[in-house]
């Protein structure tokens, strides 16, 4: 019976994000050895992981031999054509954020906008004879990005690597390149305009469709987006219990059925189950509350109906009866 | 020259009996409306609208897995071209064409030319344009020089001739030339798309004529190639015509600023997203004026930064700044997208353009030009089997045509309904390193589409 395979990126700061992410789930990922290429999940059978160069991962997962991979959207949309129909992005996981972006010499101040390099583009072939360059390791999204904003006179100069250096050692006049805190940019005197953010890539929970999905995988699938799920949720809820103080429980406002559905409308709070019995008894409240909404929630409550203190909690993991990550997969796979 | 056309979504054409070939067809053979939307996870009145437009991409891939399992024949068009799993391209051989056209052609007084199927990638880069450069086959061989097979012979011909050294580039006046070819030619097809990526083609290019002989070159061309699709027995067809001139002066009678009628004359020959970089142009008009109140670049003028001089950014600064408020209108946005879609007889396109210009003087030069082309190719405006439209959009993507563009449609044929084409390409040599310009025109025929046209119609080859 054969088991659903995980690729992982192998080293660095990909597979170390990776490793805790599952850690935190409650799945750590346990490797063959420190220099091991196969690995298991802790508490779900049936997923073998498999440790993979970054770079291959999304190339896998297209051709079906990795069930899900951990890797960026930027990687997936540059490599996979027509990315959708071959890939499903499951889950973002919160680490390896980064822009990529077109940049172009910040003295260029009349590049404000993706039209501005349009015309220039056309104006510098007019005038040298020759296409403005373009280094980028990204052909694939440089070019569906470049055609999307009518830019057509340019050259992709392939850069594997200090791609920001390119204007300025005069090896392109522009570059397309990946960045997250635009530092690297700004030192190197580039600038992106104000239209010229191409993806904002995370690193993603990749699932393949073009794997094989027998009952057995699809049950550890399951399994394993149950636990991802379970975390992620916990991680942007917080657990809100509003209590009375308790010389005053009598003052209390009573709360009706409309005050918990505004919550929920309004706040996106679930009321717990047992705490409308428990409310009625000593005065108490509890939540789940969207971690954005947490502070009018508690702002709103405590006025409205008098509570003295609100005590807030991080639940570790918040398991559903539902799985609607699995549901989704499921649904694209048949 | 240019094959490229729009497979239309939901129509039914003969196939194989048990081959499902429309999203109506598939959702019935799936188990009815119900079924499909359970299945897709979507509310049975998306699935109707389905019926009508067919299916949206992300259901592609679980419909054809679906299909699949349930041992369904089903027309690769309806998914766009997606498979349940990754297949091997399957290619065939072109036939080898032996067709009387260059013959013809011959006949009439051009000379039969023939230019390697390997050509050198640059010219094809920078001149055919976004859409067909990305059908290139294009690869470095062992001794570094990028090089393509060649997507059609128009640009090999004119590298022909410029190679002919009484026409080179330090030729004081270039000899008129009559050339006319038949050979392979290969494109990319996106997967599925039921296109053959290697085909020949049967053409005529008239390179060198002078102003005064633009009209008759055109309406010889025209003629030599309409009576080869007639000979070929193909009785029933569309000429499709169009001037990429009619555009420019549109807008210039619509009053569009000089800076925003070059990005949509751009947009116009480059661009597969027309209407995204008129959207782009109105989302500008509404941006606030400061975003374009950019300050001077000090420093020496003859300095450059990647390329271009201070002088050069400023230029363009003081140009911008003379031309805020000058943006792209509503009304304008509006009247260019229609222009976009007009398509019919000569006489009913000139009155579409009335409605949307008012007064339509500024382009009833062109409509002069239309008639004496009629009346010079032979084109009849009455013969119902041949009928003649004017479409204003038509021929744009082929980015080096300047001014007549046409193609020869038998919408028997669907996706391959083009089974002719051709335009005036008066920039083309000097860009390939001919000293001045030199006036051209040319167009061709797909001869297997020729021959399909031909089966299909009882004629023969």
């Amino acid at each position: 019976m054969s088991q659903l395979i995980l690729g992982v990126p192998s080293k660095g700061r990909l597979e170390e994000n990776a490793s805790s992410v599952f850690s935190k789930a409650g799945i750590a990922l346990k490797r063959a050895g420190a220099r091991g290429y196969t690995g298991r999940v802790l508490g779900i059978a049936d997923i073998e992981v498999q440790y993979i160069s970054a770079s291959e991962i999304a190339a896998r997962l297209a051709d079906g031999s990795v069930h899900f991979g951990i890797t960026g959207e930027d990687l997936l949309r540059e490599e996979i054509v027509d990315m959708d129909s071959v890939i499903q992005l499951v889950l973002p996981l919160g680490f390896g954020r980064a822009d990529v972006v077109v940049a172009i010499p910040e003295a260029w101040a009349d590049v404000t906008h993706m039209s501005d390099l349009a015309e220039v583009a056309a104006d510098y072939r007019a005038r040298h004879g020759k296409r403005l360059r373009v280094a980028t390791k990204y052909t694939q999204l440089c070019s569906d990005f470049f055609a999307r904003h009518g830019v057509s006179d340019y050259v992709i100069v392939q850069s594997f690597g200090a791609t920001e250096a390119a204007p300025n050692s005069g090896a392109a006049e522009a570059i397309v390149d990946i960045t997250s805190t635009g530092a690297t940019l700004v030192a190197n005197q580039l600038r992106v305009p104000e239209d010229g953010v191409m993806l904002k890539s995370e690193a993603n929970l990749a699932a393949s469709l073009r794997a094989d999905w027998s009952d057995t995988q699809r049950a550890a699938a399951k399994q394993l987006l149950s636990r991802l799920a379970a975390y992620r949720t916990a991680g942007t809820t917080r657990q809100v219990q509003f209590l009375a103080d308790p010389e005053a429980r009598s003052s209390l406002t009573p709360r009706s059925l409309s005050d918990y559905q505004e919550a929920e409308s309004r706040f996106g709070a679930r009321h717990l189950a047992d705490s409308q019995h428990l409310g009625l008894e000593n005065g108490s409240e509890r939540f789940f509350v969207p971690e954005q909404n947490l502070q009018a929630m508690i702002d709103l409550w405590m006025r409205r109906f008098g509570f003295a203190q609100a005590l807030v909690s991080q639940p570790d993991f918040i398991f559903e009866n539902r799985n609607p990550l699995y549901e989704r997969l499921a649904g694209a796979l048949l | 020259m240019k094959y490229d056309d729009k497979s239309r979504a939901a129509s039914a054409y003969a196939t194989p009996a048990g081959r499902l070939t429309t999203a109506n067809a598939v959702i019935d053979a799936l188990g009815g409306t119900k079924a499909v939307a359970d299945l897709l996870s979507v509310g049975a009145s998306s699935v109707s609208n389905y019926r009508r437009l067919g299916f949206p991409a992300r259901a592609y891939f679980s419909l054809a897995k679906a299909c699949e399992t349930q041992g369904l024949n089903v027309a690769d068009a309806v998914f766009g071209g997606v498979s349940s799993r990754a297949q091997p391209t399957q290619r065939q051989a072109a036939k080898s064409q032996h067709t009387p056209a260059l013959e013809m052609f011959t006949a009439h007084g051009f000379t039969a030319c023939h230019t390697p199927i390997l050509q050198p990638a640059g010219p094809f880069i920078d001149r055919m344009g976004e859409e067909m450069r990305r059908r290139l086959y294009m690869f470095t061989d062992p001794g570094g020089e990028q090089v393509c097979l060649r997507p059609d012979l128009t640009i090999p011909s004119a590298l022909a001739y410029l190679a002919d050294p009484q026409n080179s580039a330090s030729a004081a006046s270039p000899a008129k030339a009559k050339l006319a070819y038949e050979g392979l030619a290969f494109r990319y097809q996106s997967r599925g798309a039921g296109k053959p990526e290697e085909f020949y083609q049967a053409g005529v290019e008239i390179i060198g004529g002078t102003p005064e002989q633009s009209l008759s070159d055109e309406a010889e061309i025209l003629r030599v190639i309409l009576q080869a699709v007639d000979a070929a027995g193909v009785r029933t067809y569309e000429i499709v015509l169009n001037n990429l001139g009619m555009f420019t002066q549109f807008l210039t009678a619509l009053g569009v600023s000089l800076g925003t009628k070059k990005r949509l004359e751009r947009a116009y020959h480059q661009s597969a997203n027309f209407e995204a970089v008129v959207q782009n142009l109105l989302t500008e008009a509404q941006r606030p004026q400061p975003a374009r109140d950019i300050g001077f670049v000090t420093g020496d003028a003859n300095d450059e930064i990647a390329g271009r001089s201070i002088g050069e950014i400023n230029a363009r600064i003081e140009r911008l700044q003379s031309e805020a408020g000058d943006q792209l209108t509503q009304a304008q946005a509006t009247a260019i997208l229609r222009f976009m879609q007009l398509s019919g007889p000569a006489a009913s396109v000139m009155q579409d353009l009335q409605a949307l210009l008012g007064d339509a003087s500024a382009m009833t030069s062109f409509n002069d030009d239309w008639q004496a082309l009629f009346s010079q190719a032979g084109l009849a405006q009455n013969d119902a089997n041949k009928q003649v439209f004017i479409a204003t959009a038509q021929g744009r993507k082929m980015a080096y045509y300047t001014g007549l563009a046409f193609e020869v449609h038998v919408p028997g044929l669907q996706a391959q309904r083009v089974i002719a084409s051709g335009g005036r390409y008066d920039d083309l040599l000097q860009s390939l390193g001919a000293q001045n310009p030199i006036n051209a025109i040319g167009g061709a025929i797909a001869l297997e589409r020729l021959e399909a046209a031909s089966q299909q119609q009882g004629g023969s080859l």
